[in-house]
């Protein structure tokens, strides 16, 4: 361009020069004839001189040194890779556009339209940070930032992947950038009406920029691309101006693709991100959780090996004081807890009554929800003087004691008429009072003499000995003068208000500092303790989100639900919230799947494998927190310091709070597992059920040889009596496939029994044997047919399916226990104690003596035990449980023996420590608590039913994410399919020359 | 640089190096679109609303108009235009179908979140409107607090500077040059300010239209500079210049701090009280139901206006600055904060940069007296 515009010829302005007149004007004849003209017609001009611009060369039009600049555009070729890493650069570059612009106001178009992107991303990020700061969990605040970034990555992507299809089949790149003379890196296609088509001359074939000289080198002539491009887009060859019909329609077709660009863009931005966060979640979720999981795994071990070291001699200073455990514990009162606290409390110990409450308030609200209030409170009372107001003795209190009496005396008199006033005996008229002397009497007489501070009780003798000794100096003078006898009456009256106004104002509780200190710090340890425990009950077992817990249960139960093989139209009855549908598809499913022994062995083996995984995390968490009979695990430990730091410092009274709690503690996370093996293997023991219906009913109802003798003679049998044995067999089957899929509570359990018996026969009433057989049968061991599927022959795995197996079997014989315990008004006919009658661990206890089956025999039973001293820990605060409790443990110890080989040694007394275990077996059934019989985890319908709510979200997403981008790419694909043809905008383009002759 | 059009006039398209040409032609040649020898424009009628640039009267009914007519052409026009590669298309027209995805993009990603979302059950079914409520306030709030961005540096310049950067003018566009005459668009609604480099000052001295004219004079004292000057609009061109680029560099900044901030409270509990069935029934029963008297219409106007907008609004601003946890706390009060500031700082600079009195004033001779130096 430069060389143009040196050709064009350019007249420089000439400066006009003034010239002064020396004299008179002179007149300059001028080769203008125009300008003779003028200058005659307008002589008072004349004194200017008209000099004509002078044709200067060219070479002058540009200033001294500075030469038009040769464009030098490039076109760019760049991976991916390159494209990203400079797109990352350049937001420096905007930066400094950003500062010019908002601080100097310096700035081009270009660089103010670049700084949108910036503050897009930045308020983007601003989002994202402000979401995840609202979200409470690690992995719902990092989706937020995943989701920012699966935003920007399909807002880049889309593009990219809506150009690949239209350069392959045009040979048109509409994402093509190019470097300007400026290095500013733009679109060729931004703006339809500038196209910068000499970027292409030194492009070689493959679309690489080259240098002019290596461009030469190579090919004879230029726009070897371009020629290319028109080939693909089907220009006619060997035609006039090709080059530039090319161009044109490179234009059309980079038109239309960034149009069809934005038009997508809308969906495809939020599908595409969509798509990709959600494959990110899982492997995002993984991270965090094993992350997490380890960190709290290391920061309890390291806890838990202090908490040994201490432990090592209880009596130890560094156990019994308080400072020295907060000290080795490593833990810390928060320095505003402390100066609040401080600031409650007092050097002498006194506070007045509304002092005494802010402190219980302050107290109350620090230890809310942690129990350990009702531990402090304990403590407290244990010090009347920390509980209840006293008065302060003093010279003061007793002079003031003087002036109300004489006081109350004068207001009575006063206030009467004077008539009436003189009718008033003299005495009582000028009442005298009493002196400070008659009140130090009073106090010897009364025995408060000496004490310093008054109790309530002595508040109150003090009251009524006060006004009895004002009166009786005016005894005799009130007799036969009625009105003197109301005047001391009402006299009496002002003295104990005026008396009550001075305890009021002078009450104040004593709470010793260094006491209420000790308190405080202990129950402080505790609760911080107690935040320590939680942070990995928070990170494992508790099913609150994110936790290794609440994974598993969002993950698994929809694999049940695939093992199992819903069909959509199933999955949507089940998702619904009638859970009668709902048990009727799965009872219909399953018996389906019983009757396929492939299939069943299938889903029985699937659903093994999930339960296992469910399982072992959770326990996995629990054994370090409980730990084995063999080994008490963190929790027992962190009892058994704090018990004796309790003892040491309050005696027994914050001790059993503190027993009480971490007892409570350890049956919580006891039962949590519980529940979760529960809710996990049921499914697997009602498929059990299923398979083995017929056997079952007929267990329960016997052959029809008992059935009928049973019906006839036995009144347990009553509810029968309408029915032969094929109907009763029938009907219990039917009863058994409903019960095992919903919740094992009695009253689900009697209606539905009664929905399957004849009008007018009585159900369970009568009935409890039947009720517990069916029990016996329900909650039985697992047929052996299922047991050999579910052992499998995978040698690795037949130890942990054996486990499986075992916990499937506990799992059952406990859920059985809780349910028989449950207080039912049947089992008060003389049945309470259904399992002494029957035994049921009797089975396992043979089993002990036999050295083949001890070890599992023993673990059986430890199990059982440890769940039931669980359950009773928690009420440890009644005798009797206390007690069971207590012995329970010790037989725990007997079969550790068993399981060692001890109880096989020579002078052991077997038989003794059976007949122990027998008893045991009975004791921990004794007491029904009729929380802990209902608790249980979720029936098979409910676990079911929210699996499949949970794959239905799921697929309604699918649905929707899959039907937009199904709809946006076939949209795209016809829409590039049309690219580059004539239509209404473009008609052909080529004339023939001969009859388009005139054109040029 | 050298473009389409010089190409073609020049001879550039024929390689310096080599001798032959490098298509040798045909009797077939390339037709340019652009070109029209034959050009038989004044046989036609020409029936455009504009013949030329024009600006047009800076009111907020036509302001309004014009964004309704550019809204309805993004369909009818543009698309249609960009998808038949219209050889005139242009680069407005893109921007244009821009606006497409950033309003569509917000709400499907919400409707996929809510798609997700478990429903089956009552209670999650609940859980699944609150989230529903929350994204859809979140979508709306976020629009809100871009398009007040942009409005509060247009007003601080407005109020300042006396120009209005939404001033209207309509660019004629020739459809002599569409080659097929199809799908004729005949004008693009521009503002006069959009451009720092090119903008259209010329048309401020349109004199034929008594509204939109613009008086220079007053600008200038605006801007303050003193005096009267003879050719103020000279003087407040390049501050105006500044003025566009400062405007627009905080306008994208302060959308930035907003659509957070909009963002922030849409998130909060405030939002739950209200319901939306609540909501949607006090306007079509109260408001535009049938037999409800007027002084009970207006009632239920105040209603839906305060106890569902204003006071949850007011609400939410209060819960986004305590917050629910220590960082949530720390992060609404920062978003607050600097928020705020960013709004001082970008009209104070704004006041003070864009001032005539900030600039030095070279007197050299009478010409040149108010010529600024930036």
């Amino acid at each position: 361009m430069g060389n143009l515009i040196q050709n064009i010829p350019v007249n420089r302005p000439q400066q006009t020069t003034v010239v002064r007149p020396a004299s008179q004007p002179v007149f300059t004849p001028n080769a203008n004839p125009l300008l003779n003209e003028i200058q005659n017609r307008y002589p008072q001009d004349k004194i200017y001189s008209y000099i004509l611009a002078e044709p200067i060369s060219p070479a002058r039009t540009t200033p001294a040194g500075v030469s038009a600049r040769q464009a030098s555009g490039e076109l760019i070729k760049e991976n991916i890779f390159q494209s990203m890493s400079r797109t990352v650069k350049s937001y420096g570059d905007y930066a400094k556009y950003f500062y010019n612009a908002a601080f100097k106001g310096e700035g081009k178009d270009y660089s103010v339209g670049k700084i949108n992107d910036l503050t897009l991303r930045a308020g983007s990020l601003g989002i994202a940070t402000v979401l995840a700061t609202s979200k409470m969990f690690p992995f719902a605040k990092g989706m937020e930032f995943v989701g920012l970034a699966t935003w920007f990555a399909s807002m880049a992507i889309w593009p990219k992947v809506l150009g690949m299809p239209i350069k392959a089949i045009y040979g048109v790149d509409i994402n093509q950038k190019y470097k300007d003379s400026d290095g500013r890196i733009k679109d060729v296609f931004e703006d339809n009406q500038y196209r910068p088509m000499d970027i292409y001359r030194y492009v070689d074939k493959n679309g690489k920029p080259l240098t002019k000289e290596q461009y030469q080198a190579k090919y004879d002539h230029d726009y070897v691309y371009l020629e290319k491009i028109g080939d693909k887009l089907g220009i006619e060859k060997g035609i006039k101006d090709r080059n530039e019909a090319t161009m044109n329609k490179m234009g059309q077709v980079a038109v239309q693709g960034k149009t069809l660009w934005m038009l997508t863009a809308g969906v495809m931005t939020p599908v595409l991100s969509s798509l990709a966060a959600d494959a990110l979640q899982n492997p995002l979720k993984n991270l965090i959780e094993t992350s997490r999981y380890q960190r709290q795994t290391e920061d309890l071990k390291k806890f838990e090996q202090t908490i040994e070291a201490l432990l090592g001699d209880q009596n130890h200073s560094r156990v019994t004081d308080i400072d020295k455990l907060y000290e080795n514990l490593g833990i810390k009162i928060p320095e505003k807890t402390q100066q609040q606290f401080e600031s409650l409390i007092t050097e002498n110990g006194k506070l007045t009554p509304e002092q005494f409450k802010k402190l219980n308030k302050f107290l109350e609200k620090r230890f809310y929800g942690s129990g350990f209030y009702t531990s402090i409170e304990a403590a407290m009372k244990k010090d009347a003087r920390m509980t209840e107001p006293f008065v302060t003795v003093n010279q003061e209190f007793k002079q003031q004691l003087v002036s109300i009496v004489k006081e109350s005396f004068n207001e009575v008199v006063s206030a009467l008429p004077e008539d009436k006033k003189a009718l008033l005996p003299e005495k009582i008229r000028n009442y005298e009072g009493l002196k400070l002397k008659d009140i130090d009497n009073l106090f010897k007489e009364i025995c408060l003499d000496g004490i310093s501070d008054l109790d309530k009780l002595q508040q109150k003798e003090l009251k009524i000995n006060l006004s009895t000794a004002a009166i009786m100096t005016v005894n005799e003078e009130k007799q036969g003068n009625n009105l003197a006898k109301a005047a001391v009456d009402r006299a009496r009256q002002l003295i104990n208000t005026k008396l009550d106004a001075i305890y009021e104002s002078k009450r104040h509780y004593i709470v010793s500092k260094n006491q209420i200190e000790k308190i405080f710090k202990f129950a402080e340890m505790n609760r911080q303790i107690r935040g320590r425990l939680n942070l990995f009950e928070r990170a494992t077992i508790k099913n609150i989100a994110e936790s290794a817990t609440a994974i598993s249960w969002e993950t698994l139960p929809q694999k049940y639900v695939k093992a199992i093989g819903f069909t959509n139209k199933e999955l949507a009855v089940l998702a619904t919230v009638d859970s009668a549908k709902a048990t009727r598809v799965i009872a219909e499913k399953f018996e389906n799947i019983v009757k396929n022994p492939e299939k069943y062995k299938q889903v029985l083996q699937a659903m093994s494998e999930y339960a296992k995984g469910a399982i072992s995390k959770e326990e996995k968490a629990v054994i370090q927190l409980i730990g084995t009979i063999e080994n008490p695990g963190l929790l027992f430990k962190v009892k058994e310091l704090m018990e004796s730091s309790a003892r040491a410092n309050f005696g027994g009274y914050f001790q059993d709070t503190i027993t009480t709690y971490y007892l409570r503690k350890i049956s919580a996370v006891q039962r949590k597992l519980r529940n979760t093996i529960d809710s996990f293997v049921r499914p697997i023991k009602a498929l059990d059920v299923f398979k083995n219906l017929s056997n079952l009913a007929e267990r329960i109802v016997g052959d029809t040889g008992t059935f009928n003798f049973r019906r006839e003679h036995d009144w347990h049998y009553q509810m029968f009596e309408k029915m032969d044995a094929a109907k009763a067999r029938a009907a219990m089957g039917r009863y058994l496939k409903d019960i095992v899929l919903t919740r094992n509570d009695v009253n689900n359990w009697t209606t539905k029994m009664e929905a399957e018996l004849p009008l007018g026969t009585r159900g369970f009433k009568n009935s409890f044997p039947v009720l517990c057989s069916i029990a016996e049968q329900v909650f039985g061991e697992l047929h052996p047919e299922t047991v050999a599927i579910i052992t499998g022959d995978n040698m690795d795995k037949i130890a942990e399916n054996k486990a499986l197996i075992r916990k499937i079997n506990v799992n059952n014989w406990i859920m059985k226990s809780r349910f028989l315990r449950i207080d039912y008004k049947l089992s008060e006919r003389g049945d309470k104690n259904y399992m002494r009658q029957d035994n049921a661990l009797g089975g396992f206890i043979e089993d002990l003596k036999n050295r083949s089956k001890v070890q599992e025999a023993s673990r059986f039973l430890s199990e059982v035990l440890e769940d039931r001293i669980a359950d009773l820990g928690e009420n440890i605060a009644d005798g009797t449980q206390r007690f069971t409790f207590e012995k329970l443990k010790n037989y725990k110890k007997l079969l550790r023996d068993f399981a060692s080989g001890r109880a096989f040694e020579a002078g052991y007394n077997m038989n003794g420590a059976i007949n122990c275990l027998k008893e045991a077996s009975c004791f921990g059934f004794l007491t029904a608590n009729k929380a802990v019989a209902e608790a249980s985890g979720k029936n098979v319908t409910e676990f079911l039913a929210s699996a499949a709510q949970n794959v239905r979200s799921r697929n309604k997403w699918l649905k929707l994410v899959y039907g937009l981008l199904t709809g946006t790419v076939a949209v795209s694909a016809y829409t590039i399919a049309m690219m580059g043809k004539n239509n209404n905008l473009n008609k052909e383009i080529t004339n023939n020359q001969s009859s388009q002759g005139a054109l040029k | 640089m050298v473009t389409v059009s010089n190409i073609t006039n020049n001879k550039l398209n024929i390689p310096v190096n080599s001798s032959s040409l490098p298509s040798p032609s045909t009797e077939k040649s390339y037709v340019n679109q652009n070109f029209h020898a034959g050009d038989n424009s004044h046989n036609v009628v020409d029936n455009r609303k504009y013949k030329k640039d024009k600006i047009l009267p800076n009111t907020f009914m036509n302001r309004m108009r014009i964004n309704l007519s550019k809204t309805l052409d993004i369909p009818l026009v543009h698309f249609p235009r960009g998808l038949a590669g219209a050889p005139d298309y242009t680069f407005y027209e893109f921007l244009q179908t821009a606006k497409f995805p950033y309003y569509l993009g917000g709400p499907i990603l919400a409707a996929l979140f809510y798609a997700g979302v478990k429903k089956d059950n009552f209670k999650s079914a609940r859980a699944a409107q609150g989230v529903a409520k929350h994204m859809a306030l979140g979508v709306g709030l976020y629009y809100l607090g871009a398009a007040f961005a942009k409005s509060l540096i247009n007003h601080t310049v407005k109020f300042t500077r006396g120009i209005d950067l939404r001033h209207p003018y309509a660019k004629a566009i020739s459809t002599s040059t569409s080659h097929t005459g199809d799908f004729k668009k005949d004008v693009e609604y521009h503002t006069l300010y959009e451009s720092s480099e090119f903008t259209r000052t010329d048309l401020m001295y349109e004199h034929d239209v008594e509204k939109s004219q613009i008086d220079t004079d007053k600008i200038a004292r605006k801007y303050g500079v003193k005096g009267d000057v003879n050719d103020a609009d000279q003087t407040v061109k390049p501050l105006i210049k500044k003025t566009i680029i400062m405007a627009r560099a905080w306008q994208y900044a302060l959308t930035a701090f907003f659509v957070t901030l909009g963002i922030g409270m849409a998130n909060q509990k405030a939002w739950d009280k209200m319901s939306s069935e609540g909501f949607k029934k006090t306007i079509s029963k109260g408001i535009f139901g049938r037999n409800v008297s007027l002084k009970n219409r207006l009632h239920n106007a105040k209603l839906v206006v305060n106890d569902y907008m204003l006071k949850p609004f007011g609400q939410s601003f209060k819960q986004f600055w305590h917050g629910h946890s220590k960082a949530s706390s720390i992060v609404g009060k920062s978003v607050i904060l600097s928020t705020a500031a960013a709004t001082l700082l970008a009209m104070s600079l704004i006041t003070a940069k864009t001032s005539a009195n900030s600039h030095k004033i070279e007197s050299s001779g009478a010409n040149r007296q108010n010529e600024v130096n930036k």
